[in-house]
């Protein structure tokens, strides 16, 4: 049963990557990249790493790729981002690039045939023991966070605020 | 942990955190140009926390050994408090309107970057230090591009910002691989993987490295430094050139020397590496610059190589030395530009041809330039010499002889366009006639400017003892 549903998303994630690289249409390619993205959320979810899969969905899936769709809706494509592209002869340095991580794939994959290095045990994902650290250990750092936030908030409204 | 201990241990950083909210509720309370009273408040605030530094004592690590408040860190705060209280009484009476109208902002973010370098010189764990480096840069990139009405200002922002966040990224990714094969985000830990040569953590932390080299702007990673210098506000920039670049070694010397020991040695070339990259660099690009500020940027640049040396000798005595480097040029390089700012208040102009003939409108001024230009230039009997001599000397005692040549050669570089400054106040005719005015806050930041210098300068002796001594346990 889980074999079944990896595999199926597994293909919707090849296919939604293969989509975003081939599609001429930017915007087409941006819906492909947030199908990918969700895609990899569940599998996330299938490792039991819950929060890494919310945070997905609501970090890439949401925040940037609606920022992504706003940039291109905004800067819409004129003719040299459509037309030939004047850089094709550098497409060539791709082949390189892929092979030497093609040959890092099969290393990894090879490394890890038999089964989980030793000395590994299953991190808890979960979002309760992610939230034990952060309001025990790393209660600090959270907090200034929340300073960060501050200041982050009262510099855009700086910056975009029309007039005072 | 009784909660009294935590207080304590924390003290600068409530008081602080306090004064943020205290700002806050008072721009709240005030309308147009009133919001100038902001700006007392947070100087106001700023000068007791100043005070309130002498009173604190170094104290075990709190928060679960991830704060720590020892000698190095509680210099590191004074230094910050210090550099930031010139800075804000300078930009008191700054004319722009930006600054009336924004005050309760500028002061806002200006003091929550502060909290940023507090809690920095403290961060003995990856993740605090990452947050609290974070907190110090995101206020910057905003005040950076205060001045919005300016098509520079904005653009210079927006470089400051790319770079920024790039260079907290690569430091993130580094930092990931160093928590990846040590296990753990505490530095002590970090430090004692790093020691048993694993080979991902040197990874992890020349990346992390990089990062740390974009902040304190040496010289593949220098870029936005003149740019965003020549438009941003200069009180403001006088600050930036100093006050982040005085956390970032603070940060720099917690992550690769605190309790690494003999493998310290191992970032010798690194170091002296990249030092040896940004004093060339920087002082041959300073050589043509005809903006003050712009000139001031790329030796800027050549001071942070400077204090690079000290970095590359890997030793208490070079961390002593670039401490006392970085409080010679908090003295020298704000109180140049705050010079800069005086001028281009009354004049209109940052370019070099504005100070022509200074000496015969305000003979003073003149002369504390004079004194700033010096000791940026390390001549001898005022600061910035001993803090040269010393990092050289530092150097010197791990046998990078080269290095110290080389520095030694580039030095004279530095003084020849320092001098050149020198040559338009003091020998070309004034253009036009009439004293430069200057606010009395603004006088008063030159005036702490020029003592520090001075007394830097004639009796060097109990800074570096008090360096040294708060370097001595890193190792």
């Amino acid at each position: 049963m889980a074999s079944v549903a990896f595999v199926l998303i597994a293909a919707l994630a090849v296919g939604s990557a293969l989509g975003l690289v081939l599609k001429r249409n930017a915007i087409h390619g941006a819906l492909f990249l947030v199908v990918n993205l969700a895609s990899v959320a569940a599998l996330y979810l299938m490792l039991g790493a819950e929060f890494l899969a919310a945070a997905q969905v609501i970090v890439y899936a949401g925040a940037i790729m609606v920022l992504f769709v706003f940039a291109i809706m905004v800067l819409i494509p004129g003719k040299e981002e459509t037309g030939p592209d004047p850089r094709r002869p550098w497409r060539l340095v791709a082949v390189p690039v892929g092979a030497l991580l093609g040959v890092q794939l099969l290393v990894v994959v090879r490394a890890l045939r038999g089964g989980a290095p030793a000395g590994a045990q299953p991190v808890p994902g979960s979002v309760e023991a992610l939230a034990r650290l952060l309001f025990t250990q790393y209660l600090f750092p959270f907090e200034l966070t929340s300073v960060l936030l501050l200041a982050a908030m009262v510099g855009v409204l700086l910056l975009a605020r029309r007039r005072t | 942990m009784p909660t009294p201990d935590i207080v304590r241990a924390l003290l600068l950083e409530l008081g602080l955190a306090a004064l943020l909210l205290l700002v806050f509720a008072a721009n709240l309370g005030l309308r147009g140009a009133d919001r100038r009273v902001v700006g007392w408040i947070a100087t106001g605030g700023v000068l007791v926390l100043g005070f309130t530094s002498f009173l604190v004592a170094p104290a075990p690590a709190a928060l679960g050994g991830m704060f720590v408040q020892d000698g190095l860190a509680i210099f590191a705060k004074r230094l910050f408090l210090g550099a930031t209280l010139i800075g804000l009484l300078a930009s008191l009476g700054e004319p722009e309107v930006a600054f009336a109208r924004r005050a309760g902002e500028y002061h806002l973010l200006l003091l929550s970057s502060l909290l940023g370098m507090l809690v920095l010189a403290s961060a003995r764990d990856v993740i605090l230090l990452f947050v609290a480096f974070e907190l110090m840069s995101i206020p910057l990139y905003v005040l950076a591009g205060f001045l919005k009405r300016r098509d520079e200002a904005v653009e210079a922002a927006l470089k400051f910002f790319l770079v920024g966040s790039v260079s907290s990224a690569v430091m993130a990714y580094g930092l990931s691989f160093v928590y990846g094969a040590a296990r753990s985000t505490d530095l002590a830990k970090v430090a004692q993987a790093a020691a048993s040569g694993q080979p991902l953590v040197t990874l992890g932390l020349l990346a992390a490295f990089a990062g740390f080299a974009f902040k304190i702007a040496a010289f593949p990673f220098h870029m936005w430094v003149p740019d965003t210098y020549e438009a941003a506000s200069t009180p403001f920039v006088a600050w930036l050139s100093v006050a982040p670049k005085a956390a970032g070694f603070v940060a720099l010397f917690r992550v690769y020397f605190e309790g690494a020991g003999e493998r310290a040695a191992a970032w010798i070339p690194v170091a002296a590496g990249l030092a040896t990259l940004t004093i060339v660099a920087g002082n041959l690009m300073a050589l043509p610059q005809q903006n003050t500020k712009r000139l001031l940027a790329y030796s800027g640049i050549a001071h942070i190589g400077y204090m690079l040396v000290g970095f590359a000798a890997a030793s208490a005595s070079g961390v002593a030395m670039v401490l006392f480097y970085l409080v010679a040029y908090v003295f020298g390089n704000m109180g140049a530009f705050l010079v800069v700012e005086a001028v281009a208040r009354t004049e209109g102009s940052e370019s070099t041809a504005a100070l022509r003939g200074l000496a015969q409108r305000s003979p003073l001024l003149a002369l504390a330039m004079l004194l700033f230009l010096l000791s940026l230039g390390g001549v001898p009997f005022v600061a910035g010499f001993w803090a040269k001599l010393y990092v050289f000397w530092a150097a010197a005692t791990v046998g990078l002889y080269w290095l110290v040549l080389l520095g030694a050669v580039l030095t004279v570089v530095a003084l020849f366009y320092y001098l050149l400054v020198a040559k338009r106040m003091y020998i070309e005719p004034p253009e036009r006639t009439g004293r430069v005015r200057l606010s009395p806050t603004l006088a008063a930041a030159v005036l702490l400017c020029v003592a520090g210098v001075l007394v830097l300068g004639v009796y060097p002796k109990p800074l570096v003892m008090a360096a040294l001594r708060v370097a001595a346990p890193l190792f």
